[in-house]
């Protein structure tokens, strides 16, 4: 029968129940009450409503608790101190000496200021640019190699040597034809940039080895273009062999500064 | 003060002598290295003007007359054809015929009508059966140093070993004023039919001195010599369908190579003539197939649809390949990687056939139908492309059926075949189309192949 027992239990624990609630609740409020009431009267006991406050104690670590002798006498000077300050001494006002009405004042040397003379306003020098001369071949302006220039010009009409230093290109200048001939075979014009100016140069420097194989191949003088500058390399790194130098020639090897010149195609 | 023993021996060992004659020679080295030339492209190139003397004879041997004639004339030609010099025609030039450097007369050729820069002049003797030459090149405008060349020859007197004097002295003046060998010296291989059969054949460069190479009574075609002149490698009909066999031109006798079956043809040699590329049907398609010489450690490069045939090796590098193929149709040429990567195509339409890679690399000789079909303008002609701007060139222009083109090893003359009025020709030109000459004249020489030195 667990619902009859279930009646019972419910029976047997409502009284108390409401009876131990009347009893907090009553208990609750008589506190409440009590309160109330007691903040009603307070300020007329607890001294007008001053504030709050709390006790502070400061723990020191030499109490004068005994009334020991002092070590110097008292002084009853009521200004004298004990410990005097450092504060600076009143300077003494200084007297001026009125000098004597027969004195002859020493004469000083003055400086005499001239007025500045305003200097003339000068213009920056005005730079000429000196005009190319007409009817003359414009050379590059290159900076003079530093070899010794033995033999110049040309030896024959017909040879493409211009300048050398020892006399390689005098006595054999059918050599210096055939590496003017092979490098200028190997450049190919369609590399550069249509946009570089006519008359663009750019000096390459590579020396040929006795076999005539080429190394050292590098820029002397570049052109303010890239692309002629790199097509002046590579013209010169597709010329394989310039074929063995003279036999007469007792050098290891021939440097050579070769000029391209970027020139109006002809028609 | 005494130098103890110990230090003493290690002053005496090699690497500090070595060490010390490195310093020594360095600076002498560099000393001598001090000849500079300043040159440039404003100054303008020519052409060398080269006149040829007769050469003097140097016996009265009735054979000296006779090999004197065939000397003069090939080493004329040989120069005319090295296509580099202005030649002083024979009328033009002086009469003289200066033996030894102390009979020529240098003003004598400078000045006009002959106007040479250069002249090649000597002597040609025979006695007891001894061919002699001693041939002298000149500068006629350099007084003060005008030899620029001295060689002697000897061989024996017969008109074979006079042609190939000449021979030897035109190349060594082509060298010399060209930077480059000559290709005098130079063979061409080719295919004669006769009768129901083809054979391999060899001549001169200049289409002398033909010979018989092959004698096998079948069908040998597309010959392949080997950079080192070693072997020769071709197709041939036998037994088992077009096979690829080597004859070895040192040992006269074929050679063993193992054939991958099915129809393989079109041989070529890689440029160290340790490998063959090839086109074989072994495995259904023709594909190339690369191997090592005698054939083994054989591999597929290409599995394109459709035909690929007439591989050829980048001679300069070794690293490439171009071949035909007619995977989108009509034959176009195709490079790839000798592995077979990065494949590129090259030609953009018509019939494009027979890549021929240039000595340098720069450039692939093919022939070429541009607009192919029935009505077309225009026949199969000879160009050569750029391989890297792709840009073209036609060297022959509506001359016959122009094909099989051969890269000389000068890298300036090409040997094609050329097939007018129902007779096939060999052919040869400079790379840029002139001087074109026929070198056979049986109307049934085809598929030439120049050696490679």
């Amino acid at each position: 029968m667990p619902r009859l027992f279930e009646k019972q239990e419910r029976e047997r624990l409502g009284r108390p129940m409401v009876l131990s609630l009347l009893l907090h609740v009553g208990v609750l409020g008589g506190i409440t009450l009590l309160i109330y009431f007691l903040g009603m009267f307070h300020g007329e006991e607890w001294g007008n409503n001053a504030p709050t406050g709390a006790i502070q104690a400061q723990l020191v670590s030499s109490a004068p608790t005994i009334p020991l002798p002092q070590d110097h006498a008292p002084n009853n000077n009521v200004l004298a101190t004990q410990t005097p300050s450092e504060a600076p001494a009143i300077p003494s006002k200084k007297t001026e000496t009125i000098p004597s009405p027969k004195a002859i004042a020493i004469p000083v040397k003055k400086k005499i200021r001239h007025p500045k003379k305003k200097k003339p306003h000068q213009n920056a020098p005005q730079r000429v640019q000196q005009k190319p001369r007409q009817h003359r071949a414009n050379y590059g302006e290159q900076r003079a190699t530093q070899i010794p220039h033995s033999v110049t010009g040309n030896p024959t009409p017909n040879n493409t040597v211009s300048v050398n230093g020892g006399n390689f290109s005098s006595r054999f200048p059918y050599y210096v034809n055939l590496i003017t001939a092979k490098v200028s075979g190997a450049w190919y014009r369609q590399e550069i940039d249509p946009s570089t100016p006519y008359g663009s140069k750019v000096s390459v420097i590579f020396v040929i080895a006795r076999d005539g194989s080429v190394s050292g191949i590098h820029i002397d003088q570049p052109s303010n273009s890239p692309t002629l500058n790199s097509s002046a390399v590579r013209a010169v790194e597709r010329v394989e062999s310039f074929g063995p130098l003279p036999n007469a020639y007792k050098g290891s090897s021939v440097s050579v500064e070769y000029t391209f010149t970027y020139s109006r195609p002809t028609q | 003060m005494k130098t103890s023993p110990r230090i003493s021996r290690h002053l005496c060992s090699p690497f500090l002598l070595v060490l010390a004659l490195f310093f020594v020679l360095a600076p002498a080295t560099k000393l001598r290295a001090q000849d500079w030339v300043r040159t440039g492209t404003n100054l303008g190139v020519q052409r060398i003007r080269l006149a040829v003397a007769g050469f003097k004879p140097g016996t009265n041997d009735p054979q000296t007359f006779v090999l004197k004639s065939i000397f003069d004339q090939v080493l004329y030609s040989d120069l005319e054809n090295a296509g580099i010099f202005d030649m002083v025609s024979k009328s033009m030039a002086p009469p003289a015929m200066p033996g030894s450097p102390k009979e020529l007369v240098l003003s004598q050729w400078s000045q006009p009508p002959s106007n040479a820069q250069m002249v090649a002049f000597g002597t040609l003797g025979v006695s007891g059966g001894q061919l002699t030459v001693q041939g002298y090149l000149y500068d006629t405008k350099n007084a003060d140093t005008p030899q620029v060349l001295g060689k002697q020859y000897s061989a024996q007197a017969n008109e074979a070993d006079a042609r190939d004097i000449a021979h030897r002295f035109a190349d060594e003046i082509i060298l010399r004023l060209g930077g480059i060998p000559g290709i005098a010296e130079t063979k061409i291989y080719y295919v004669v039919g006769r009768g129901m059969h083809k054979e391999i054949w060899v001549m001169d460069y200049d289409g002398a001195n033909k010979q018989q190479v092959t004698h096998l009574g079948s069908d040998s075609m597309a010959p392949a010599v080997s950079p080192d002149n070693s072997k020769l490698a071709f197709e041939t009909f036998g037994k088992y369908g077009m096979q690829i066999r080597i004859y070895s031109l040192l040992l006269h006798r074929y050679l063993h190579f193992v054939s991958p079956g099915g129809t393989t043809i079109s041989p070529a040699w890689s440029p160290d003539s340790q490998h063959l590329a090839y086109s074989s049907s072994a495995a259904g398609n023709p594909d190339i197939y690369v191997s090592d010489a005698n054939g083994m450690n054989r591999h597929r490069i290409t599995a394109f649809r459709g035909p690929n045939a007439q591989p050829v090796w980048n001679p300069k590098t070794g690293s490439q390949i171009a071949w035909e193929s007619g995977m989108t149709g009509l034959p176009q040429i195709y490079t790839m990687d000798a592995d077979g990567s990065n494949v590129s195509r090259l030609t953009d339409g018509g019939y494009a056939v027979s890549p021929s890679w240039s000595p340098n690399g720069q450039f692939l000789a093919f022939a070429w139908d541009r607009h192919y079909g029935p009505g077309a303008p225009g026949g199969e002609d000879i160009y050569i492309m750029d391989i890297a701007t792709h840009r073209w060139v036609q060297l022959t222009h509506g001359q016959g059926v122009n094909d099989f083109p051969s890269w000389a090893p000068d890298g300036r003359h090409i040997v094609f075949q050329r097939t007018e009025g129902g007779r096939t020709d060999i052919w040869s030109m400079l790379a840029n189309g002139q001087q074109q000459e026929q070198l056979t004249h049986n109307g049934s020489s085809t598929m030439p192949d120049w050696s490679w030195k």
